[in-house]
């Protein structure tokens, strides 16, 4: 299938009082009609000002983007507001982190999932997209949806809200949700289900999707593919069973590991990744792990490794110990000797 | 919302009672009495305080009064030939109602628009004029508002008449000076919740939506940072009701604040308990009306029994 989305070189940088904080590093990542590609990475790496450029949701100044973000072949950065309008919420829907926020606590859920519909379809008539809203919230798994337009947000549990928040992102049929972060405020049970009616969602219209998350966990079941981003940079990039299987990037290792295994006992099961992320006002020049890897090179504090092909197809990481070079000298970094040298027992 | 009307109606009464009985037992612990004066001998002061039934007990007194107000009779006023506070009341409030009406909403519009406007273009120099008017309106008091404009558009550049309340022309300078610290006040306010409201997620979920700047304003940000202008509308109507007996005697507008000033001077009870328990009455009714419109704009405030779970 064609690629629906296409990211190329992007980089964003805001100007503070502080100095440019350089979120997002020239990542490079494409989403295919139909599939869902999981991003994956700690707080703070820019998983979100890269979803919310997709939809040019970060306002220029203060931001500063740079690259080319491709949908369906059009160059969203290139369009105009009223363009970017017309894909805004018809082609690509948005759902964001807090489901108690997302809403107007002011009106009705009903009017607020038609208001997209309305906007994309200005000759609709009022009861078509009445009809339309209760079937959308039916398909979220919103008991009595008839019942539920004129009630508030405030009269919804947490759970209910994001369905709600779903209903409005997918009311136009959108090629392409994006979904950040949408289970993170939300208690463990919850979570389970609102991830699998994001994966129903997915298969009953045929839509892609992005899921962005900073747990490994969530992703294993739902993503095709799965980017891990560090520092504003994607380091390792390919299919999910791939990823999981055999992950080639420190970092990926690493937050592997600081996830709860039932395969290990318990004393070796937690570990943790000593140090922190790098200073996003003046990222490193080289690899943006080096001062936490414990293999590191000479080469990575001043080069930045671009992206290594892995043997498995589509497979890749930006890690100097898969060039050739590294290769032919230390052999095949394996999973085991890769948690060995980051990871320590907390 | 019936059980919130219900609720807010019954607060309202209560506090109308909590405001008769203590003006009611104030009024009389004011030090002297109505008929203080070197011309009346004590057997016509004896006279005069049994025909006005002060010589009973107090609390047979206030029941006495309580049962007239709930008749709604006001009283009479000692100094004037014993006229109907009623009366006073008829012949004065339209011209001090007018004038505070108009201020109130002169105030409430130009405050939430400049608030607005101030808001939606952040930064640039039509911001800079609003905070800057917002600032001159809260650090002028209002006499000297008042006499400023009396000074420039009446005496320098005869434009507008500068006293009496004689049609639309006299009216204007007036309103101007009443409503103007409220206008900044709002000013602000408006601005301060729009910048607020601007930066949370439903904003930015409306605009994941596809809608227009337009519509997100508007439907979004408006709607939900006027709510705090809203909440002050009861306090503003009190202020600016009490700031006509200031902007009255300046532009010389025949209203209630003469009688009040003249109540307080003569040591009138029946005028200042009068006056003082209608303008009471008029707050909390203003108030009462401000709960319903917030119930209305905001669904979380009517407490009911499904939100309580009940
Ligand atoms: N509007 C902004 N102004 C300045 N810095 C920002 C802004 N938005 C995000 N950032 C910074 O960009 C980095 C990436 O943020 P984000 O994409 O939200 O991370 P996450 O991966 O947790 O979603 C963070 O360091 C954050 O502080
Ligand atoms: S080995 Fe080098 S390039 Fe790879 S993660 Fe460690 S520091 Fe970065
Ligand atoms: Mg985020």
């Amino acid at each position: 299938m064609g690629n629906l989305v296409e990211i190329e070189n992007l980089s964003v940088s805001f100007s503070t009082y502080g100095g440019s904080v350089h979120a997002v590093r020239g990542v490079s990542l494409t989403i295919r009609s139909g599939e869902c590609l999981a991003v994956v990475g700690e707080s703070g790496c820019g998983k979100s000002v890269t979803a919310q450029t997709l939809l040019r949701l970060i306002p220029t100044p203060p931001a500063q983007i740079s690259g080319r973000v491709r949908f369906e072949g059009a160059d969203l950065l290139g369009l105009t507001e009223r363009q970017m309008n017309a894909i805004r919420g018809d082609q690509i829907g948005m759902i964001f982190q807090d489901p108690m926020t997302s809403l107007n606590p002011t009106m009705q859920i009903g009017r607020q999932i038609t208001e997209g519909l309305r906007e994309h379809h200005p000759s609709m008539r009022k009861a078509e997209a009445k009809r339309r809203a209760i079937e959308v919230l039916a398909q979220v798994g919103i008991p009595e949806p008839e019942h539920q337009l004129k009630r508030y947000a405030y009269e919804f549990s947490g759970g209910m809200r994001q369905r709600a928040v779903i209903a409005m992102a997918i009311i136009c049929r959108p090629r392409l949700l994006i979904a950040d972060e949408p289970t993170t405020a939300l208690d463990v049970t919850t979570q389970a289900q609102i991830l699998e009616l994001i994966g129903r969602l997915k298969e009953e219209t045929g839509m892609a999707v992005m899921l962005i998350t900073h747990d490994m966990g969530v992703v294993s079941h739902m993503a095709e593919r799965i980017a891990v981003f560090y520092a504003g940079q994607v380091v390792e990039e390919g299919p999910a069973a791939e990823v999981f299987r055999r992950p080639s990037h420190p970092y990926t290792v690493a937050l592997l590991r600081s996830r709860p295994r039932l395969d290990l006992d318990r004393s070796q099961s937690l570990l943790s990744i000593p140090g922190t992320p790098p200073d996003l006002f003046a990222p490193p020049a080289g690899c943006g792990f080096a001062a936490r890897c414990g293999l590191a090179l000479k080469v990575c504090r001043t080069h930045q490794a671009p992206p290594f092909a892995l043997k498995d197809s589509h497979h890749s990481a930006a890690c100097w110990l898969h060039h050739p070079l590294a290769l032919a000298r230390h052999g095949e970094p394996t999973r085991e000797r890769l948690e060995q040298e980051v990871c320590h027992a907390r | 919302m019936v059980r919130y009307i219900l609720k807010r109606f019954l607060i309202s009464l209560v506090t109308l009672l909590g405001l008769v009985t203590a003006v009611f037992f104030l009024v009389r612990m004011m030090p002297g009495d109505p008929f203080l004066s070197d011309k009346l001998t004590p057997e016509i002061r004896e006279n005069m305080l049994r025909y006005w039934g002060f010589d009973r007990p107090l609390h047979v007194q206030y029941l006495h009064y309580l049962g007239n107000l709930i008749r709604g009779d006001l009283g009479i006023s000692m100094h004037y030939n014993s006229v109907p506070i009623n009366r006073l009341i008829a012949d004065a409030f339209p011209q001090s109602a007018d004038l505070g009406i108009r201020a109130l909403m002169l105030a409430v519009v130009m405050g939430t628009t400049l608030g607005i406007v101030s808001a939606l273009n952040r930064g640039r120099w039509l911001d800079y004029a609003c905070i800057l008017v917002a600032i001159i309106g809260v650090s002028l008091p209002d006499f000297i508002m008042g006499y400023l404009l009396q000074f420039v558009f009446g005496l320098k550049l005869k434009l507008l008449p500068i006293a009496l309340w004689k049609g639309f022309k006299y009216t204007i300078l007036p309103t101007i000076a009443l409503s103007f610290y409220t206008t900044a006040l709002l000013t602000r306010i408006m601005r301060a919740s729009m910048l607020e409201v601007v930066h949370q997620d439903f904003i930015k979920v409306a605009k994941a939506k596809g809608l227009s700047t337009f519509q997100i304003v508007w439907r979004h940000q408006i709607r939900n940072a006027i709510l705090p202008v809203v909440t002050l509308l009861g306090p503003i109507t009190a202020a600016i009701l009490t700031g006509t007996f200031v902007i009255e005697s300046i532009y010389a507008v025949p209203g209630m604040g003469k009688y009040y000033v003249l109540g307080i001077q003569n040591l009138d009870y029946s005028q200042i308990l009068g006056l003082t328990v209608f303008y009471g009455a008029f707050l909390v009714m203003a108030n009462f009306a401000v709960d319903i419109v917030y119930g209305f704009i905001d669904p979380r405030i009517r407490v009911d029994r499904r939100e309580r779970g009940a």
